[in-house]
């Protein structure tokens, strides 16, 4: 029997979309008539699925999704690091930010106890594919990088 | 003391020559030609003729790369906040440039993009599917009174070239068109050749490309176009109506004047290539050369009358 | 006719070259999660210049096929799209490698992106001029349907609750609004940011939304993502044969499917293998099995993503308009070559046209030894990679690719900020799925809803405009049937059980 439990998780994500589809309705104010059509609607739209969905979840129809397991912490971090990633390619450049990232996410997917053979074994082929893309992209393919 | 003069003087010409002789050697390596279009359209064209003979005139080559979006307002919104080095160019449009600030924010203004040449327009065409039972000028516009607003004219963006011509012309003629815009000339042509439309405003390139398929009822040119000897311009059937979208080539603010002003003169020296000029012309277009010793007056009379016309077609909201 | 002389130029040494090494740079770069088959053929096309034009074609088409089916082993073996055409592809293709089956995966990709790809670049061949004028017969109301239509292969993809998974379409939409309004010229949703005024971009978002997520669930736990134990790394190429032919039904309509939305200009691999998947799940008697490893679904995403390689050069050649993204970026590269689409093309330069529909001929089938080839070395290495050295590879060919489309940092930008924000959402219970679709879909569907508006409002009735086209009554009518059918067939099982009983 699925257990029925609450899904709390996503009525909080249904509440986020009830407020951006409201957002998008208030957006649209300014619009010209044709342009508005779809902001309004869309939004309208997310309004009430997501009240509904919010509705469903209070009256205990919802099931939730089993969660996942494993380190919340690691995922965060992979996320901030990204991020970091994504807004420090242009002031630093693609080298510097490139390397920062890798190995920082090198230290976190790294799970089992690090010996100077894996440091260097992981170290080394990260730096090698780091170097090999960048040879590979912006020398051969002219592609250029920040 | 006269040592500190000549140190000064020396490093004062030292100072004034390094960027004339910077901009001697420029350009010394590939330089970065960006459309704010998508591939396919008018300013890519043309910048893909011009792209063998910049390279036998400089030695270097134009790498091109496309920046769609908004209409070309993504491109020219970020252009200062690019490289000034001379190595970044960027294609632009009138009456785009013009237009698009007067209407709504987008991020730039009129007088901050720097465009050094205008290399050719692209004169207005009134064209209709081959088979279409309009088969004149005439026929159009009377049509057209029968039927206020029944007749659907495609063209390429909003407040667009295509877009004013619509607007102009229908004044002239004391008219009621629908303009229906698409994403870019490809969109508008399928539509056109579907005949979703009833017709499009386009330019003589379109009816260069399309050929037989469609037929041309007028172009916005003083004389008729030299490779399209059978389209009758605006101006013999009667409406004064004279233009078309310009397209120049623009750098960054910050880029140092000798480059700009060599970077024009090379640009003047490609569009003077006869084999560059032919290529042109079959296509459609119409050369133009406006350097940076006309850009000022060129620009304030291109200003002056895209900013009335706006005005008299109720654009200007802000 | 020539045409067997057209065959006999594609065959030269120079051309099979090309075709052979496009095939496998594209089959590579594909592969790789974030290079996406647009890239490849963006950033590759300058170095086409140099050569005759059916050559340049000839290896553009080669890179695109393979780049096309490449994505399948990232798709298979890491659970992230190597391309956005690969999409669907992980739905089934990662559980069967979960569960031992991952060679199997492969090598049915292998064979349904060569059939496939036959199949497309045959309609190519033979009926080009025909099908184009087709393509021109759908105008604006056609595309706001078939848009619509689209969407409602949400409710039938079936993850999770329905609900949560039209709200993600809407998100979807709502993404799809940003920038500046093709029609009326509104900015909308762009606030101070500049550099959104182009608009969301697909190929960036489709990167973020897809792989991003993975990235960040496989530092997760220290259990390798698949158990090199339990892969034998055969071709299981009778297998594989036999499944095949026992679903040839659904290779042949995926391939037809993948074709057609090929032939409309803007839809891709992507949409194309979304709607093969979503009509095989409804018609097949495992619907119950999808999404949980049924071969069948990985045969119609692979055969319908690289049937859209030839069905979207159709409109690209014969009008000039590109069927899919990375015919866009092919249609400069035939400027350059002086080549000017259009009719005429087939009849006035037929020799480099033939030549090049030959040559991808070749080239797809020259994907067949190759494809199971590289797919063997493939597997081994990739179950291999330690997890901590596949994860900043990964995350470094996320940000490459979506920089190299079009060498935008913003691009870069956006992806990870749709990837960690479709990680979040992903959280709450709503899958990607959807609101992929309704990026995609939504521009489709707006355009053609506010250009039908302006037509109908023009010849006097909206109404008439937008329901009583022929092909927009057609399209009207599978929606209907598509959303009713699940709640038809669910309630005939009822009534047949409660009769039973």
């Amino acid at each position: 029997m699925p257990e029925i439990r609450p899904d709390i998780p996503g009525a909080i994500g249904s509440a986020l979309m009830v407020l951006l589809g409201a957002g998008a309705i208030w957006a649209a104010r300014d619009y010209s008539d044709l342009g508005a059509v779809f902001p309004r609607t869309v939004g309208a739209l997310l309004v009430a699925l997501g009240s509904v969905y919010i509705l469903l979840v209070l009256i205990g129809r919802t099931r939730r999704a089993t969660g996942s397991d494993g380190s919340s912490m690691r995922r965060t971090l992979v996320a901030v690091v990204m991020l970091a990633w994504g807004f420090t390619l242009g002031p630093l450049g693609f080298l510097p930010s490139g390397a920062a990232a890798m190995a920082a996410l090198l230290l976190i997917a790294q799970h089992g106890r690090w010996t100077l053979r894996t440091a260097l074994l992981y170290g080394l082929s990260t730096s090698v594919i780091l170097f090999g893309m960048y040879a590979l992209f912006k020398l051969a393919l002219q592609v250029p990088l920040p | 003391m006269a040592f500190r003069f000549r140190t000064t003087l020396i490093a004062a010409t030292v100072a004034l020559a390094a960027p004339l002789a910077f901009a001697a050697g420029y350009p010394e390596k590939t330089v970065n030609y960006i459309i704010p279009f998508g591939p396919g359209g008018e300013s890519d064209v043309s910048a893909r003729f011009q792209e063998p003979v910049f390279k036998k005139i400089t030695g270097q080559g134009l790498a091109i790369q496309y920046k769609a979006g908004a209409g070309g307002a993504a491109g020219w919104s970020q252009l200062n906040s690019m490289a000034g080095d001379g190595y970044t160019v960027m294609g632009t449009n009138l009456p785009h440039i013009v237009l698009q600030p007067l209407e709504k924010d987008v991020g730039y203004k009129t007088d901050e993009i720097t465009t050094v040449f205008w290399f050719h327009y692209t004169p207005d065409a009134l064209l209709v599917p081959a088979d279409s039972p309009l088969k004149t000028l005439k026929d159009f516009v009377d049509a057209a009174k029968k039927a206020p607003g029944a007749t659907t004219m495609g063209g390429s963006g909003t407040n667009s070239a295509n877009h004013l011509a619509q607007r102009q012309f229908d004044k002239m003629a004391g008219i009621k068109t629908t303009y229906v815009p698409f994403g870019g000339t490809g969109p508008s042509n399928t539509a056109l050749l579907g005949k979703q439309v009833s017709g499009s405003w386009g330019y003589t390139t379109v009816q260069m490309q399309l050929g037989a398929q469609v037929r041309c009822l007028a172009v916005a040119m003083e004389q008729r176009h030299p490779k399209l000897p059978d389209c009758p311009t605006f101006k013999e059937q009667g409406f004064n109506l004279v233009g078309g979208a310009y397209r120049g080539v623009a750098v960054p603010k910050s880029t140092p004047a000798d480059i700009q002003n060599k970077l024009a003169a090379d640009l003047a020296k490609v569009n003077a290539d006869p084999e560059f000029i032919r290529k042109m012309e079959e296509g459609g277009f119409a050369m133009l050369n406006i350097g940076p010793a006309q850009m000022a007056s060129f620009m304030t009379d291109v200003k002056g009358r895209y900013e009335a016309l706006a005005k008299e077609m109720g654009i200007v909201k802000k | 006719m020539g045409s067997l002389d057209f065959l006999l130029a594609a065959l030269s040494p120079l051309n099979l070259l090309l075709a052979l090494g496009g095939v496998v740079a594209g089959t590579v770069i594909g592969a790789l999660p974030g290079l996406t088959a647009t890239m490849a053929v963006a950033v590759l096309v300058p170095f086409t210049f140099t050569m005759a034009p059916a050559a340049a074609l000839i290896a553009l088409g080669a890179i695109y096929t393979g780049a096309i089916y490449g994505g399948a082993y990232a798709a298979i073996l890491l659970n992230t799209p190597g391309t956005p055409s690969s999409i669907a592809t992980t739905f089934d293709g990662y559980p069967m490698a979960r569960k031992g089956d991952g060679d199997l995966a492969l090598t049915l990709a292998c064979l349904s992106s060569v059939v496939g790809g036959l199949i497309g670049a045959g309609f190519l061949l033979v009926l080009a001029p025909p099908m184009a004028t087709v393509a021109l017969k759908f105008g604006p109301v056609e595309y706001f349907w078939l848009g619509l239509f689209g969407l409602t292969l949400i409710a039938s993809l079936g993850e999770g609750s329905t609900i949560k998974g039209l709200i993600g379409g809407g998100l979807g939409l709502l993404l799809s609004m940003v920038g500046v309004a093709e029609v009326g010229g509104d900015i909308r949703f762009v606030g101070d940011f500049k550099a959104l005024l182009g608009g969301v971009d697909v190929v960036s978002a489709l990167i973020g939304l897809y792989c991003i997520p993975v990235l960040i669930d496989l530092v997760a736990t220290p259990v390798a993502h698949l158990e090199a134990g339990k892969q034998v790394a055969s071709f299981r190429l009778g297998e594989a044969l036999g499944i095949l032919r026992r679903s040839r039904v659904n290779l042949l309509r995926s391939s037809i499917i993948g074709t057609v939305v090929g032939i409309l200009p803007g839809a891709g691999g992507s949409i194309a293998s979304l709607v093969a998947y979503s009509e095989t799940k409804r018609g097949s008697a495992r619907r119950e099995h999808f999404g949980k490893g049924e071969p069948d679904g990985v045969i119609a995403t692979e055969s319908a993503n690289n049937a859209t390689v030839g069905g979207g050069f159709i409109p690209t050649l014969v009008l000039g308009i590109p069927g899919t993204p990375p015919d866009a970026i092919i249609l400069g590269a035939l400027l350059v070559q002086g080549i000017r689409t259009g009719p005429t093309l087939f009849t006035q330069q037929a020799p480099i046209v033939y030549t090049f529909i030959w040559g991808l001929i070749l080239a797809t089938l020259i994907m067949l030894p190759v494809g199971l080839l590289i797919g063997r070395f493939a597997f081994r290495s990739i179950v291999a990679i330690p997890k901590a050295v596949l994860v900043p590879g990964v995350a470094l060919l996320t940000v490459l690719g979506s920089f190299a489309v079009h060498n935008n940092i913003h691009e870069v930008q956006q992806m990870v900020l749709l990837g960690v924000a479709a990680w979040g959402v992903g959280r709450l219970g709503f899958s990607a799925s959807p609101i992929v679709l309704g990026l995609i879909l939504g521009t489709i569907a707006e355009r053609g809803f506010v250009q039908g508006h302006l037509i109908g409002g023009a010849r006097g009735s909206i109404m008439a405009e937008f329901f009583a086209r022929p092909i927009s009554m057609a399209i009207i009518f599978f929606i209907v049937l598509g959303l009713f059918w699940p709640w038809w067939a669910a309630r005939r099982v009822r009534l047949a059980g409660e009769r039973n009983a």
